[in-house]
């Protein structure tokens, strides 16, 4: 396994679009001084703000962008600005000679999934699924991300809670306990289940697969965990730990289960420990959590605790 | 690729036969949607049977997977039935392949018809026994317009005669519906056996042992209610997957719902139309792309048999033959 190294302050920083167009070029401008404000250098890709339909950008921009900063070794690490759709067409041309050879930090969520888990696949590197910038809104996102690609320091990510004056109750919730030992693979459910039949399929054997997704029909998260049921992935895994499904639910007036009762049923039917209520996913508030580590999951004590960081 | 059984072909329906209606997916909107289906069984000389479960509610399902399971084995395994007619797509179907018993359905061939999450029965099945499965009308609307129910007679109520050419629905002069049924995205000439369906089901059968064949094949293609950017991502992700490359030709049918700002996803302010996605991703492969033909989740819709060849002819004009007869 190769892994990247960790940030300091001035190092430079690519900033990518791989995906939907950044919301604006205000986003565009975030973005840069979220990166400044770490202590890193921001280099904004050329063709963030190019639009060819939603996507920012041609294939060929934006993979200009992307190959671009992956091949220059004055670039120490690469932040999505935005997720959305578009990362998908750019794996089968993506410079993963140029990862091997020069190993950098690819950070981002949400449909970028399919790019951090392809370089993950291809280049054996660990890869940090953090918010895409555009979405670092709080202190929390803030300090964990910059956490995650400054240290390479064990770290315990626990559950959520509720604070109900002095007391904090935990909103977690497992339909079958247990601990689980295995490398971290994970992301946006929906771009998992799009590497599904490609050469980037994930090898999900002994891993501790860790979910989230974002404004997605309860039904349609259903499918795509039946997905990773009939094509035998849930038998390999060794644990699940479930992170934000924001704005997820039902499609209309229909009458659909929550994921938490048909995801946990079908998880106490494979016998497979699996915890709900995570922090990484795509609110104001997510954490960053590196992917392609070792870990280990506890669901009585409510956490993922990651042995190693992504980066050296 | 895994050798594949010789094709069966179920035989056709015709009067006095009874069909099974099943819910191996999600359960009929209201109960009072069969009363209509009833009438017009009766009226084309077909008796039925119902599922003991048809009417179960569990999550968006009609009923646990086990209840669905055994209606749907139970009345394939029924000598007395000769049709399989779902009652209605939704979700669910994907969950019962690893039980379903491949060997029963082969040895007994019948007609199944059904489309959206129905692709998910209709691909394995034709895969794994070889039998013809038929993308068409689920029993809760064959009766939605002429043209699906015409259709739908001559493709398993023909007496084992070929579909033949395939003619549009009579369009409205002063209110033509886009996509037009046959808007070539790449010409050319195709001759295979048919296979596809619902393009969302087809993605959730990726990287599994049902995962569709398509190397050879005329894929037709369709979906309802996304957004251009999710079809550009299933697309993206066949594709990725080598699935469109070696295929003989492409259908991608009207897809209701999937104009830019129409389904109920996430609107980017920024859009693309479905054509144009189709011309970027798929004009380039060498093999014949039309858009826009009927069948799917529209109102009029024309019945796809998987298994049986066609012939595809995209030029000035678009030819689209299914040549091949689908019942004995």
């Amino acid at each position: 396994m190769i892994r990247a190294r960790k940030l300091k302050n001035g190092d430079r920083v690519g900033l990518v679009a791989p995906g939907t167009r950044p919301d604006s070029a205000a986003t565009v401008a975030f973005a840069a001084r979220v990166v400044e404000e770490m202590g890193f250098t921001a280099v904004t890709g050329q063709h963030v703000l190019e639009t060819h339909g939603h996507l920012a950008g041609t294939d060929q921009q934006r993979l200009q962008d992307l190959n671009g900063f992956l091949s220059d070794p004055a670039i120490a690490a690469i932040f999505c600005i935005s997720g959305g759709f578009g990362a998908l067409p750019l794996l089968d041309r993506l410079d993963y000679d140029a990862v091997v050879q020069n190993p950098k930090l690819i950070v981002g969520s949400d449909e970028n999934t399919a790019l951090l888990l392809a370089v993950h696949i291809r280049c054996a590197l660990p890869v940090v699924l953090g918010p895409n910038l555009d979405r670092v809104r709080s202190a929390k996102s803030f300090d964990s991300l910059k956490r995650c690609v400054t240290t390479a320091d064990a770290a315990v990510f626990e559950t959520r809670s509720e604070s109900i004056g002095e007391k904090r109750i935990s909103l977690m919730y497992s339909s079958y306990n247990g601990q689980a030992a295995g490398v971290t693979l994970g992301g946006h459910l929906g771009s998992i289940i799009s590497l599904m039949g490609t050469p980037f399929q994930p090898d999900f054997e002994g891993k501790i697969l860790c979910l989230d997704e974002y404004n997605e029909r309860y039904d349609t998260l259903e499918r795509w965990f039946t997905n990773l049921f009939i094509s035998g992935s849930l038998a390999k895994v060794s644990g699940t730990a479930f992170g934000e499904f924001a704005g997820c639910g039902a499609r209309g007036n229909q009458t659909v289960l929550p994921i938490e009762d048909s995801f946990g049923e079908r998880l106490k039917q494979v016998r497979k420990p699996n915890l709900f209520g995570f922090g990484f996913g795509r609110t104001n508030v997510s954490e960053s959590l590196p992917l392609g580590v070792p870990a280990e999951l506890d669901t009585m004590r409510g956490t993922i605790k990651v042995l190693h960081g992504a980066v050296e | 690729m895994t050798a594949r059984p010789p094709i069966i072909k179920p035989r056709a329906l015709r009067k006095g036969d009874v069909v099974g209606i099943v819910a191996p997916s999600s359960s009929p909107f209201e109960e009072g949607h069969i009363e209509f289906t009833y009438k017009w069984l009766d009226s084309l000389g077909l008796k039925y049977k119902l599922g003991k479960h048809i009417f179960e509610i569990y999550s968006d399902f009609a009923g646990r997977d086990e209840d669905r399971l055994e209606d749907f084995q139970t009345m394939w395994a029924d000598p007395e039935v000769a049709g399989i007619l779902p009652l209605r797509g939704g979700n669910g179907s994907v969950r019962l392949l690893p039980q379903l018993d491949f060997d029963m359905i082969a040895a007994k061939p019948k007609v199944l018809i059904g489309f959206s999450d129905i692709t998910g029965l209709l691909i394995s099945i034709y895969q794994r026994t070889g039998l013809v499965t038929f993308h068409g009308p689920s029993a809760g609307n064959f009766f939605e317009s002429a043209y699906t129910f015409h259709y739908f007679r001559k493709a398993v109520m023909n007496g084992g005669k070929p579909i033949g050419v395939v003619v549009d629905p009579p369009a409205d002069l002063w209110k033509p519906q886009y996509p037009p049924p046959r808007l070539v995205i790449a010409p050319g000439r195709a001759k295979g056996s048919l296979v596809g369906g619902s393009l969302t089901v087809i993605k959730q059968l990726m990287g599994t042992p049902y995962e569709m064949e398509t190397e050879g094949k005329i894929v037709f293609l369709e979906d309802v209610g996304e957004e251009p950017y999710a079809i550009d991502s299933m697309i993206c992700q066949l594709l990725l997957a080598g699935k469109l490359q070696k295929c003989a030709g492409i259908i991608f049918g009207e897809s209701v719902g999937c104009k830019p700002g129409s389904s109920r996803r996430t609107v980017l302010p920024l859009n693309v139309s479905v054509e144009r996605i189709l011309k970027e991703r798929l004009s380039n492969l060498g093999v014949p792309v039309v858009y826009g033909l009927r069948f799917g989740h529209g109102d009029r819709k024309f019945t796809l048999p998987l298994g049986v060849t066609a012939t595809l002819d995209a030029g000035k004009t678009v030819c689209f033959k299914i040549e091949e007869a689908a019942t004995l």
